[in-house]
């Protein structure tokens, strides 16, 4: 029955099918058979706990579920059991005796109950003493048997009979006063007397009440009457104030001092009026605000004179003020005050009892904020501006050792390849520039002025100086053997006869004469020859003679061919039709290197032209490349 | 186990929020309770049955007048179903 109304009411309520309200009050109870299998106890809301209970005796149930409803559901049972007293196992079922019924019926407080009770009880004791009178002449000769069938009959002939035969009957027998009447009487006589003082009680007391309410209304014209007294003291300009004063200082005479008068007279509006507002501020709110405007003697003023005697410390920790939040203790040297502003919602009547030390307040709120936000902003665009600039000032430095490495190590193997040549004891000297190549002239000179001395000619010569018969083995390409070479040859040199020697200077002139042909007067600044060939300093790059008598860009020597092949590759990319070669060098001790090499030139400055060229092209790709760091760093 | 899983499984199992789950189940109590209030017996399949046992009003203190409170106290008595469901392994 239960289930049909739930599964009704639930397909109605949630426009659901019967089926799946069904499904679903089933689900319910399975859902708590299931919790207490698992969990060994469910929960419900209102209903109560089930819990799994252990069984020691029965062994095919071990387990048994014990209902613990919530005291809501008892109270509501209990509750109802009451509104519909008498209970149903409390009403006898058979005839009890006198004595038992009488119990029952005047314990119950209740008051329709007591009303309905002497007439229950007179009923009930009049027709039990008829029976027990007419009982006690024929009991003597009656079974036990005939006894039960007898009250049975008697029973059921009370149950059947009218209430008015039974009256009727109750007024042909004469009245049998019992003393639990007799109490019932005193009873009610007592709740008569006690109903009747509780009356005159109520009139005094409302009487009382006519008198408080004429007082109550004689104040409050009173204090309407000093409202308007102080209204229209607060409406008076200080002007007035000062005239008046000028009038009582006249009347008087100077017999009484000023400054107490105006005192006595500006104040009480003053008072009046400001109350609502020093509620509305929180002391801690009005010390942090004198913090702010930097009134740190007047904090110590306020606390004293105004705000400690004004706000008790139950309204602080009451409200925030406006009535809204709830927690508002604001400690010194933190933000709270803020928060508190957060936290009050707007209200009316707050805005008509602002205060002017209220708009202080919030300006100086609005300020601090204003402040630290400014101050947050320089900071940033302080530290900002300093990277940039320090950026700018390290580009050379950023260029040189993180966009373009290759030419650092170009340049290093470049001079480790001439140490090789001109001093196998240098290897130590890790400079890392063509520039080392300046520095190393020092030693190139001490060879060469031995050089001198055979009658040779100083590789670091100008290539405008002229052509010298020794000069080609300088100019060739840096071996390892060519020191001993050159040793070798200037040994033999010596030996050799006059004759040789000036035909070979003649042969050598000859060959330069035709390289001076090809490389054509130039006065290029920056390049100087040496014994590998024509050394740019400003763009770093070396200028060597092929065979063919052009000339090649030797951009950089890799210790890789891979790594050589990858740099033509970039530089491909810069100066496009700038077609590269690899030319492998086996420098013995020093192992086997790969010399980044760029075109053929006919002549000399269009190489220069070219390395110049590259040069600013990779200046170009760096500068770009920090704008764009700067612009999206 | 609490009234929130039972929520929370139906919602899931049935496809509807947990609002809805929460409104079924404090229906169904609340039908229950007005039943067991109304009849003072409710029978419900496979579940068990709850009914309300009577006790005799008596007085809890001792005072020279007693104060009557009903001491009638709701039971539940698990069906077979129940106890066999539980008693399973």
């Amino acid at each position: 029955m239960i289930k049909q109304e739930i599964i009704e009411k639930i397909s109605k309520y949630f426009k659901l099918t019967s089926f799946e309200a069904e499904k679903i009050y089933d689900d319910i109870f399975s859902g708590i058979i299931k919790g207490v299998k698992e969990e060994n106890i469910a929960d419900v809301t209102n209903l109560g706990e089930f819990i799994i209970k252990y069984n020691s005796g029965d062994d095919k149930n071990k387990k048994t579920v014990e209902f613990l409803p919530t005291l809501s559901l008892e109270e509501e049972i209990n509750q109802h059991v009451f509104e519909n007293n008498p209970l149903p196992e409390q009403q006898p079922k058979e005839p009890e005796p006198v004595q038992n019924v009488v119990q029952t019926t005047v314990i119950p407080p209740v008051p329709p109950v007591i009303q309905k009770a002497p007439e229950i009880i007179n009923e009930e004791i009049s027709s039990k003493d008829n029976i027990s009178a007419v009982n006690s002449e024929t009991d003597k000769h009656m079974n036990v048997e005939d006894e039960i069938k007898r009250k049975r009959d008697e029973i059921l002939s009370k149950m059947i009979k009218p209430k008015d035969e039974l009256k009727s009957t109750e007024n042909n027998v004469t009245p049998v006063v019992s003393p639990i009447a007799a109490m019932k009487d005193e009873k009610i006589e007592n709740i008569n007397k006690s109903s009747a003082d509780l009356t005159n009680n109520a009139d005094e007391l409302n009487s009382e009440a006519e008198k408080l309410r004429l007082q109550a209304e004689e104040l409050t014209n009173k204090a309407e009457a000093l409202k308007k007294k102080a209204n229209e003291l607060s409406s008076t300009s200080f002007s007035d104030y000062f005239t008046e004063t000028q009038k009582t200082q006249k009347s008087f005479n100077t017999t009484v001092t000023p400054p107490p008068v105006i005192e006595s007279t500006v104040i009480p509006p003053v008072v009046t009026v400001i109350p609502p507002v020093e509620t509305v501020i929180p002391p801690g709110a009005v010390e942090l605000h004198n913090q702010i405007t930097g009134d740190i003697n007047k904090t110590n003023e306020s606390q004293n004179n105004e705000y400690q005697t004004t706000i008790s410390q139950g309204q602080v920790l009451n409200g925030n003020g406006n009535g809204n939040g709830n927690q508002y203790e604001h400690k010194l040297n933190d933000n709270s005050y803020y928060i508190w502003y957060k936290d009050s919602e707007p209200n009316a009547s707050d805005t008509q009892t602002m205060s002017y030390e209220y708009e202080l307040l919030y300006q100086a709120t609005k300020d601090a904020e204003y402040k630290s936000k400014l101050r947050i902003y320089v900071t940033t665009f302080i530290i900002f501006f300093s990277i940039v600039l320090i950026l700018l000032i390290f580009s050379p430095v950023i260029y040189k050792y993180f966009f373009s490495p290759s030419d650092d190590t170009n340049t290093e193997q470049v001079q480790n390849e001439t140490s090789s040549t001109d001093d196998p004891q240098s290897n130590d000297n890790n400079q890392a520039s063509v520039n080392s190549l300046d520095e190393q002239k020092p030693a190139n000179n001490n060879s060469t002025a031995q050089q001198q001395n055979t009658g040779q000619e100083n590789s670091t010569k100008p290539v405008n100086s002229p052509p010298v018969t020794d000069e080609n083995k300088n100019e060739q390409p840096a071996d390892v053997q060519g020191n001993q070479n050159n040793n070798k040859t200037d040994k033999s040199n010596n030996v050799e006869p006059k004759q040789q020697v000036e035909a070979k200077n003649q042969q050598q002139s000859s060959t330069d004469a035709n390289q001076q042909k090809s490389a054509g007067s130039h006065n290029l600044t920056g390049v100087q020859k040496t014994s590998m060939g024509w050394v740019d300093v400003q763009n770093k790059v070396i200028y060597v003679q092929l065979e063919s008598g052009k000339f090649t860009i030797q951009e950089s020597a890799w210790d890789s061919d891979a790594k050589a092949n990858k740099r033509i590759n970039s530089v491909g990319t810069l100066i496009p039709g700038l077609k590269g070669n690899v030319q492998k060098v086996d420098l013995g001790g020093k192992g086997t290197w790969y010399r980044a090499r760029f075109g053929e030139f006919a002549t000399l400055d269009e190489a220069y032209n070219k390395a110049a060229e590259l040069r600013s092209r990779e200046k170009n790709r760096l500068t770009a490349l920090l704008f764009s760091f700067l612009m999206y760093g | 186990m609490t009234t929130i899983d039972l929520i929370n499984k139906l919602a899931v199992e049935h496809n509807i929020t947990t609002g809805r789950a929460e409104m079924i189940v404090s229906i169904l109590v609340e039908r229950l309770t007005e039943k067991l209030k109304k009849d003072g017996e409710v029978v419900i399949n496979n579940f068990g049955t709850f009914s309300i046992r009577k006790k005799e009003s008596g007085s809890f203190l001792k005072m020279d007048e007693s104060l009557l409170m009903a001491k009638n106290k709701v039971v539940f008595l698990p069906d077979k179903y129940f106890l066999e469901n539980i008693n399973s392994v």
